[in-house]
């Protein structure tokens, strides 16, 4: 029922002579004046028979003890979920395996010292010379280009 | 220091960081709530005392045990008697067999208590009736003079479903007590 919330208000605050002819003709679309008078009069019964019943004391219930545990105690007691654990070490196995191996510092040295020859107009010439077991290059005539 | 002036969620703040004087946090919210769950328990389980008493006792057993289920940016009161009204919930549908052989022992009983009763009805027995959500929003309703807004938290569902509610508990229990004065 698509009014129920106001209809429901409509009977816990007023008799049904006591709306206005707007409210009676939207009560009487979802129920008869009757009705509505019979619904009134529970929800009044009701609330009666709530007040009139004698408060219930809880004296004879016990107020809970908190414990105090000792610091120590709590670490020794302490159950690690074996959930958590695995995953845990799930985690820590991908990130050791994502994470590639450090570049050791003299490798980087090696790469910022390349040169890459991008373009040369002539042909490299290039006396080579014989001494013990060294390769010596000449560059002779030729240009090369950076 | 606990003082009296702390609000209900201050104290369970306190029960939850291991912060200033747990137990007398505890009997302030012991003092404040018991007589009200014992009444709340009292009525959703039909006016039996002890069972009302041993609810209440496992309900702050609860908040001793887990109070950090409690959201303290949430109001304690609702959520104090969300806790309470699913236990009765839980406690209901399990004993679903026992409480159909309740109901007949009750409509038993009713037969026989027609012919002597003279005037009116007997409210108890037209409330032991209701349905666990119905009987929940008359007693929040009625009993603990909560708004709807209240309710809607306690029962962790919209106002305009609150009041739905409260209009289909009102019908139903009319209805028996309609069967009850015939």
């Amino acid at each position: 029922m698509k009014n129920d919330y106001s209809l429901h208000e409509l009977i816990e605050k007023y008799d049904f002579s006591e709306l206005t002819k707007e409210q009676q003709q939207f009560v009487l679309t979802e129920v008869s004046s009757d009705e509505y008078a019979e619904f009134r009069n529970t929800i009044l019964e009701t609330a009666a028979y709530f007040d009139e019943q004698p408060v219930l004391m809880a004296e004879d219930l016990i107020v809970p003890e908190l414990k105090t545990e000792n610091v120590l105690i709590k670490m020794v007691n302490y159950k690690l979920p074996v959930y958590k654990v695995a995953a845990a070490m799930i985690v820590v196995f991908f990130i050791n395996n994502l994470i590639p191996e450090e570049i050791s510092t003299n490798v980087q040295v090696a790469e910022t010292q390349n040169e890459f020859i991008i373009d040369t107009d002539t042909f490299l010439t290039y006396n080579r010379y014989s001494s013990k077991n060294s390769i010596k290059y000449d560059e002779g005539l030729s240009k090369v280009y950076y | 220091m606990i003082e009296k002036g702390y609000s209900d969620e201050m104290l369970v703040k306190v029960l939850q960081q291991d912060v200033g004087d747990k137990q007398k946090a505890m009997n302030e919210l012991f003092g404040r709530y018991s007589n009200k769950m014992l009444e709340f328990f009292y009525y959703s389980f039909n006016r039996d005392r002890e069972k009302a008493k041993d609810f209440t006792q496992d309900l702050f057993l609860k908040l001793v045990e887990k109070p950090s289920a409690f959201d303290i940016n949430k109001s304690f009161k609702s959520w104090f008697y969300s806790v309470a009204s699913n236990m009765y919930k839980n406690e209901y549908r399990k004993n679903t067999t026992e409480n159909k052989y309740n109901e007949f022992v009750i409509h038993d009983s009713k037969s026989s208590l027609e012919t002597s009763r003279v005037d009116g009805f007997d409210m108890n027995e037209a409330l032991a009736y209701l349905k666990p959500s119905h009987k929940n929003s008359i007693i929040l309703r009625y009993k603990f003079k909560m708004s709807i807004k209240e309710m809607g938290e306690v029962l962790e569902c919209p106002e305009g479903t609150v009041r739905s509610q409260l209009f289909y508990a009102t019908k139903e229990l009319s209805k028996y007590i309609k069967k009850e004065e015939l």
